[in-house]
């Protein structure tokens, strides 16, 4: 804790600080970039020149358990910033199919949107290398920030602007608790790194109780978990697709991150009893729901829950689990928010609702194919990747006797294959004979690219093959097609053949 | 021979994808491939089965398996690409691929839409069954038991008919997937428990069967995982308190999928008693047997009785199915060699006939566009050819002796007398029951007076449709007069189901 400064200046710290330079100087640069010259295409392209200089960066870094006071490079480091640089390498092609449908009626310009991913993603790298409070609360307000203004970002739209609202002001309120908690432990423990909190057992003391308990409600906003779930939907069908992706996906991954970290320092029975409401809510209230991302923010509640049960049993292979169940979570979330963001959608909004998605195997079968592959990973059924996570949740709670929450999986699975199957059998039914097909006026109608999809075969052509009538008003890039092809490669590559995932997760 | 072992479930899955392609092209071409695949498959299996030895390495760790290939998967847990072949599981795979072959031909003039994506998920679904049939790891069991399921219901949710009060055929598959796949989660914690109690008795996992086969589990544990494995093979048999999705996927699926269901789905209940919770948990199924058995004689009864009150010809037979599961479940738990024999032999029967009859259905269906019992009437004169093989399968599956229904019913019965006269005296019951069900579904279809039902020149079966009806009413027929080679194919599969625990 005392380190001396001038440890800070050796080589090998610099090189583990690396990932951290690179996406803080990468931000950097694409603001200096927008002030230099607008232009949407070459802010794309550095933004994913940034990304994968991280990732090589990454991979090459040393590992440094104590870089500095507030920050560390250890493998869990390494893996989260991976896992954090590989989502917004994911997320890109998703934020730039969206903006190159950008009105230019809208006053917003469009290139801040990069910046504010790429500062997400420094965020959430900052908040996997934390092991100080104040680590911790910078690296989350940083990404918090950044996602305040991506949700905000049409600021013409009134759903978007509520979505907001909500979300600052319940983000906020879950900062405060957070503070609080800290603080609390702080008082009762003397201390602001984790490893001070974590050597104080959580139940030694009512002070140190209460501030476990603070600090949990706050990462449980950020988790979403029942009961702190209320915004989630809300906010999630409110917001621009893309950006619900990245909420769900990136924002989600890296608090997940936290909680390994801090798992010993909270309350075991309070982190059970959360887990088990999100499983049992989570599903409960997907069943209901007929909008995609409403469905999938009630499904993440779910998945976040699935997931807490191998962070808070622990055992051998508890860590295995909950890295799968990340990587899992994290392909499915981005295949499935790409959805609403690829498909072309009546009068300029989103495909929301279950009935947009009636036949979508007949206008755009690799498109159905996708999303049927995404839902029945999230059910967790055999051959895609969120079996093998499914049953290492199982083995964990079975290895550490945990009954209560092997019940409460299988329970939660159970209904859940309702509403997945639901939506999938949907995607190949045949369209309603009495109800026009949705987007055959809509698509015509709208007046911003009609004849764009006939002039652009070439890419489309091996995703569509339904009438001219319901082709995408903006052809997909290159960068969509890779990353469709890597999400289905994965969900499904990695499904039938798990064990190379396996092995690079075993070491951490 | 070994590494043909993979090749017959992988030829249904690259046929069925070859069918989707093809159908761009017409859809004739996409029937003619999966016909292809299936006969292949077909061709494949007859070459493991003429070369198939009887006692083949009685001795070796896998005694009656003549044929096993494996290959590493999932090593960090202990799981690998398992599949052996004995003589249970050949026996399976014949009936899974001759009634594959029926199913295609009976769709070849019922199903008009995405031909390409129904075929697909047709073969796709029997390659499932065909994996159930020959895996020998537990975690490659599951995953194609759960493989089976999601074509499956494809099929019915998009190509079934509107069932009572109108439902959606999409209530009926979500019902069935519901039912099979809940039931299937208890299985994987069953089996997660499995290897967890390997882990702790050896310090590694393992999906192995042969290796879990040798385990004791803690008795304090075992009852729960051998109920959860019990609950998932009860409600894919489906045994009484299971059933409630089976009338209406039976009734509302497309004929091939009524065919499928009806004559290798139910199957793969009883074979995961037969192969996996008897073996597995010997004590704990002799713990369970009674209440089994009990079970077992009620589902006799009540699917008897209620296929009685049906006025759909398809709900009918699909109650039937239940009254036969019954006896399925009962011949289980008697745990007798004799009994496991009669079960053996009454899959069979039951897959042949109950195939053949919903089959029969879907050609009514097409001829008078009803199912409704109560409008039929005197098409007998009408419909010679279809009147006669009705009668035929009719007699079947209510056990007429010289058919195979009835020697599997009657070692049945003679095998649970031994063990509980109780049970087996009101089983026997449910024979006379069947024997008036029995005649109701034949009298009230073809006898009695004509009604104006249908076109007046109604078209009787065709050649193919008489020549695939022909080769299961004979192998009907040599299953009822010579059964001997089934039980010595069985016979292996039978010893090892009891070889752990004994008759009690």
């Amino acid at each position: 804790m005392t380190q001396p400064p001038a440890a800070l200046l050796d080589a090998q710290a610099l090189a583990a600080l690396g990932p951290l330079l690179a996406l803080g100087g990468g931000c950097v640069l694409l603001m200096l970039l927008i002030a230099a010259r607008r232009s949407h295409g070459l802010q794309a392209c550095m933004a994913a020149a940034v990304l994968l200089l991280a990732l090589a960066v990454t991979l090459a870094a040393p590992l440094t358990p104590e870089l500095t006071p507030l920050l560390r490079f250890d493998a869990w480091a390494r893996a989260l910033t991976l896992l954090f640089v590989l989502l917004g390498l994911g997320l890109l092609p998703l934020f730039r199919h969206w903006l190159r449908q950008w009105p230019a009626s809208l006053a917003t310009p469009r290139e801040e949107a990069y910046l504010l991913l790429l500062l997400a993603v420094f965020g959430a790298a900052v908040l996997g290398g934390a092991r100080h409070a104040a680590s911790l609360l910078l690296g989350l307000e940083t990404m918090t920030l950044a996602l305040f203004a991506l949700i905000g970002y049409p600021r013409r739209g009134a759903a978007a602007l509520e979505a907001t609202l909500k979300y600052l002001l319940l983000s906020a309120a879950a900062s405060a608790t957070l503070l609080l908690g800290m603080a609390l432990l702080y008082a009762a423990t003397g201390r602001l790194d984790f490893a001070g909190w974590v050597a104080t057992p959580a139940a030694e003391g009512s002070l140190a109780r209460a501030g476990g308990l603070l600090l949990l409600g706050g990462l449980g906003f950020k988790l979403s978990l029942v009961p702190f779930h209320l915004w989630t939907p809300e906010v999630y069908a409110g917001a621009p697709a893309p950006v619900s992706a990245t909420l769900s996906a990136l924002a989600k991954a890296a608090v997940v991150g936290l909680l390994l970290r801090l798992a010993p320092a909270l309350d075991t029975s309070m982190l059970a009893a959360l887990a088990l409401l999100s499983i049992v809510g989570g599903n409960l209230l997907a069943l209901r729901s007929t909008e995609l991302k409403r469905l999938l923010a009630f499904s993440s509640i779910a998945q976040l829950g699935y997931l807490l049960v191998p962070l808070l049993l622990g055992g051998a292979l508890a860590g295995e689990a909950v890295w799968l169940n990340l990587a899992a979570y994290g392909l499915a979330t981005l295949a499935a928010f790409a959805l609403p963001t690829l498909l072309p959608a009546p009068e300029g909004g989103e495909r929301q609702r279950l009935a947009d998605y009636r036949g979508l195997y007949a206008q755009s079968p690799a498109l159905a194919l996708l999303l049927a592959l995404t839902l029945l990973s999230l059910a967790g059924i055999p051959l895609t990747l969120g079996f093998p996570a499914k049953l290492y949740v199982l083995l964990a709670a079975v290895e550490a006797q945990a009954w209560w929450l092997l019940g409460g999986v299988l329970l939660g699975s159970a209904v859940g294959l309702y509403y997945y199957l639901r939506w999938t059998l949907t995607l190949f039914a045949a369209p309603e004979p009495d109800e026009p097909a949705p987007d055959s006026t809509a698509s015509a109608g709208s007046g911003a690219a009609p004849t764009a999809g006939a002039t652009a075969p070439a890419t489309t052509a091996p995703a569509t093959t339904a009438p001219a009538t319901t082709a995408p008003a903006t052809p997909w890039g290159g960068d969509v097609l890779l990353l469709l092809g890597v999400l289905a490669l994965g969900l499904l590559g990695l499904g039938l053949w798990p064990q190379p995932l396996l092995n690079a997760l075993t070491g951490l | 021979m070994s590494a043909l072992l993979p090749a017959l479930p992988l030829l249904l899955l690259l046929g069925g994808a070859a069918c989707a392609l093809l159908a761009r092209l017409g859809p004739q071409l996409a029937r003619w491939a999966a016909l292809l695949s299936l006969l292949l498959a077909g061709l494949l299996l007859a070459a493991l089965g003429l070369s198939f030895e009887l006692g083949a390495l009685q001795s070796s760790a896998a005694p009656g398996f003549a044929w096993r290939w494996e290959m590493a998967w999932i090593p960090r847990l202990g799981i690998s690409l398992q599949l052996g072949l004995d003589g249970l599981a050949l026996l399976l795979c014949g009936l899974t691929l001759l009634l594959g072959l029926l199913a295609v031909l009976a769709s070849w003039g019922e199903i008009h839409e995405r031909v390409g994506l129904y075929h697909l998920c047709l073969l796709w679904h029997l390659a499932g069954v065909l994996g159930v049939f020959l895996a020998l790891d537990l975690f490659l069991f599951f995953v194609c038991w759960e493989a089976m399921l999601v074509p499956m219901a494809l099929l019915i949710a998009l190509w079934g008919h509107r069932g009572l009060g109108g439902r959606s055929p999409a209530y009926a598959a979500i019902k069935f997937f519901l039912f099979t796949q809940a039931s299937g989660l208890l299985m994987l914690a069953a089996f997660a428990g499995l290897a967890w109690q390997h882990w702790l008795a050896t310090g590694s996992w393992s999906f192995d069967y042969f290796a879990l086969r040798e385990l004791v589990p803690d008795p304090a544990w075992g009852r729960w995982l051998m109920l959860g494995l019990f609950v998932a093979f009860a409600v894919k048999l489906p045994a009484l308190g299971g059933h409630a999705w089976l009338p209406d996927a039976h009734s509302q699926a497309p004929t091939a999928g009524s065919i499928i269901l009806a004559g290798v789905l139910l199957k793969t209940g009883a074979y995961g008693l037969l192969r996996f919770a008897l073996p597995l948990f010997p004590q704990e199924s002799a713990w369970l047997a009674p209440w089994a058995m009990a079970l077992g004689v009620g589902g006799i009864l009540y699917g008897a009785s209620l296929a009685l009150a049906q006025s759909d010809i398809k709900r009918f037979v699909a109650y039937t199915s239940i009254s036969h599961m019954g006896f399925v479940l009962l011949g289980c738990y008697a745990l007798q060699a004799s009994a496991l024999q009669g079960v053996v032999a009454l899959l069979l029967a039951h897959g042949l006939a109950t195939g053949a009859l919903f089959w029969l259905c879907g050609a009514l269906y097409a001829r008078l566009h009803s199912r409704d019992l109560a409008r039929m009437g005197g098409l007998a004169p009408r419909l010679p050819r279809l009147a006669s093989a009705w009668v035929f399968f009719g007699l079947a599956s209510l056990g007429l002796p010289g058919l195979g229904n009835f020697v599997g019913e009657i070692l049945v019965l003679v095998g649970s007398f031994a063990v509980a006269p109780l049970a087996a005296v009101v089983a026997a019951t449910g024979m006379v029951l069947a024997a008036v069900y029995g005649l109701r579904l034949i009298s009230g279809v073809l006898h009695g007076p004509p009604r104006e039902l249908g076109p007046a020149d109604m078209a009787d079966l065709r050649g193919a449709e008489v020549g695939g009806l022909l080769l299961l009413g004979l192998l009907l027929l040599a299953l009822g007069l010579y059964p001997q080679p089934v039980f010595e194919l069985a016979d292996s599969a039978v010893t090892q189901a009891l070889a752990a625990g004994g008759a009690p």
